[in-house]
């Protein structure tokens, strides 16, 4: 017994190493004016200390000194990550003064550099690999601008090389970026995936009611169909809830650091492990997806804020973005719920398996809780 | 000399069996490496469900169940899911790269053949089968782990195991026309005639006739 409850113990700070680690992004915004082309290009401390190791005296914090230090090491690993070219030739990046920018309350270091190509027309062809080799999850969200007109584009290791065409790409390209980029976003951002786990591995139960103990046992809903439409109202409400604080958040109307978001995201699986096996929360489910599903959008924002979008892009990006984050939410229900619907019937699945499961999400959300607000990068070390 | 034995079928039409053959026969692990910018979790679950033999034996597993009595439901797609996640694990940990594919194509034929003579199979050879066909498929993905998380890779894996199972039961369960069970049957043989095909497959590559 001893021996399972260490592997079980071992098996959560494994994954919690795995899964703490926050979504990856870089933005490189680009402008090309009368042949001429310069760009910006922030980049997170907390990806750069992986592959060039800022943090020198590894106290967890990377001070202004430790960067300073740095900066020659993080030019040369960037730019030997990019690539631009233009009309069959090489262009020359020349990078100029580094600089530190903050999104959602994370630090970015930003490198602003100029192109100089062996022609000042013709298609402008982008290899980016930035962090491929050591976190295949990395996005680069490219924004690329020419005499009023924007275009943007994910870059993932599948498409890492691209000509940009700014007449070619249509709206409807940028939106289906948009919708691949959400469902990216969700499906690897393990805590709100656990979150939504949570909640809908008692989609197929409701409590019944509360005998001697004074606690509400779960019992099973009947028919596949009742199960669906409840599936459905938990992924909707959370689908709403986060749309509307990403909308808020990306229009710069709320902006909460993420020293506060990440563990308050923690608190919200926690509680809502809790609630699984003892009530504590609305007895609605998808009042508890709506309500904590504000505090997940928070989080969201991270993603399309920097990006720095004119008002239609920007409306553009929400809407694909959204819908790719409800698609994500269904591939996870797809996987879950049928499972959850065959086995709600068993004694064994209400009383232990559902427990257990709440039991090791809420350990999982303690241990990010307790990494994110004392930022002991515990998790990291463990990974 | 035809060492593919196809003297019976002419023309356009051998090669068209031969591309069938080389698309069902079971790729290899490192085929599925592009998955891992999906993620740990994520590569695991997709890992499973572009194997084909993975695929046909728990379908073909399914099927059979569905001739039994449903209480055995439950028991059959935890020890799916339980026999993955363990053999992923247990892959892992070893270090081993096995080519199972030609064991799996076995089971794929075993379940296939016995839905197809709607074998009513009792509670404990159903979840023995559950049990060996998952480690086959867990053992068999779990190199395809190297570099991601185990634990997420496996859980993956696993809940794409019970969750297919659960498709198929769902799908078995509901319908209760009387041409339900021959058609049950029919999928039981051709997720044996698919086996087959990839067994002889394996078996052509591993005795060096490819």
């Amino acid at each position: 017994m001893l021996r399972l409850l260490v592997l079980c113990i071992a098996l959560i700070v494994e994954t919690g190493a795995a899964s703490a680690h926050l979504a990856s992004d870089s933005y490189l915004n680009i402008e090309l004016e009368n042949g001429r082309i310069v760009g910006r290009w922030d980049i997170a401390l907390r990806d750069l200390d992986v592959v060039v190791g800022l943090d020198a005296n590894a106290d967890g914090s990377i001070t202004w000194g430790e960067l300073r230090a740095k900066w020659r090491e993080i030019d040369d690993y960037a730019f030997n990550h990019l690539t631009l070219s233009r009309a069959g030739g090489s262009c020359l990046l020349r990078p100029a003064e580094p600089m530190v920018d903050y999104h959602a309350g994370n630090a970015y270091a930003v490198l602003p550099f100029a192109a100089e190509c062996p022609s000042a027309s013709g298609q402008l062809t982008i290899g980016y690999r930035l962090l491929f080799e050591v976190d295949p999850t990395h996005r680069g969200l490219l924004t690329i601008s020419e005499g009023g007109t924007v275009k943007t584009d994910i870059l993932t290791p599948e498409h890492a090389s691209v000509v940009l065409d700014l007449a070619a790409q249509t709206l409807a390209d940028e939106a289906v970026r948009f919708v691949l980029f959400g469902y990216d976003h969700i499906l690897l951002g393990y805590d709100h995936l656990l979150f939504v786990a949570v909640l809908l591995v008692v989609a197929p139960l409701r409590r019944g009611s509360g005998g001697g103990t004074g606690i509400s046992p779960w019992v099973p809903i009947d028919g596949l169909g009742r199960v669906a439409i409840e599936t459905a109202k938990i992924l909707t409400a959370f689908t709403i809830a986060h749309a509307i604080t990403l909308t808020l958040a990306v229009l710069g109307l709320i902006n909460l650091p993420s020293r506060l978001v990440d563990p308050a995201i923690a608190a919200t699986i926690m509680l809502a492990a809790i609630d699984n096996i003892r009530p504590i929360l609305p007895q609605l489910r998808w009042h508890v997806a709506f309500g904590f599903g504000l505090i997940h959008g928070l989080a969201f924002a991270s993603a399309l804020g920097p990006m720095r979008l004119p008002p239609f892009r920007l409306a553009l990006g929400l809407g694909g973005f959204n819908i790719g984050v409800e698609l994500g939410q269904i591939t996870l229900a797809a996987l879950l719920v049928p499972t959850a619907f065959m086995l709600r019937g068993e004694a064994a699945f209400r009383g232990i398996v559902t427990p257990a499961v709440s039991v090791g999400a809420l350990l999982l959300a303690l241990l990010w809780f307790v990494d994110r607000v004392f930022a002991l990068d515990l998790l990291a070390v463990a990974g | 000399m035809n060492p593919w034995g196809l003297s019976v079928i002419r023309g356009k039409w051998r090669w068209l069996l031969v591309a069938a053959a080389a698309l069902i026969a079971p790729a290899p692990a490192e085929a599925h490496t592009a998955l891992k910018s999906m993620g740990s979790f994520w590569s695991g679950a997709v890992h499973l469900l572009t194997s084909l033999d993975q695929v046909g034996f728990l379908l073909g597993l399914a099927i059979l169940a569905g001739f039994a009595d449903r209480r055995n439901d439950a028991r059959i797609i935890a020890a799916s899911f339980a026999a993955v996640l363990l053999g992923a694990s247990a892959a892992w940990a070893a270090g081993w790269q096995a080519d199972l594919s030609m064991l799996a194509a076995a089971l794929m034929i075993v379940v296939g053949l016995a839905g197809a003579a709607q074998w009513r199979a009792g509670v404990l050879s159903l979840t023995g089968l559950a049990l060996a066909g998952g480690a086959i498929g867990g053992l068999a993905g779990g190199d395809a782990a190297t570099g991601l998380s185990l634990a997420l890779f496996s859980l993956g894996a696993a809940l794409a195991a019970a969750a297919t199972v659960s498709y198929a039961l769902i799908a078995i369960r509901a319908v209760k026309v009387g041409w339900g069970p021959i058609a049950w049957r029919a999928g039981a043989s051709w997720v044996a005639a698919i086996g087959m095909m990839i067994f002889a497959f394996d078996c052509s590559r591993y005795f060096g006739h490819r």
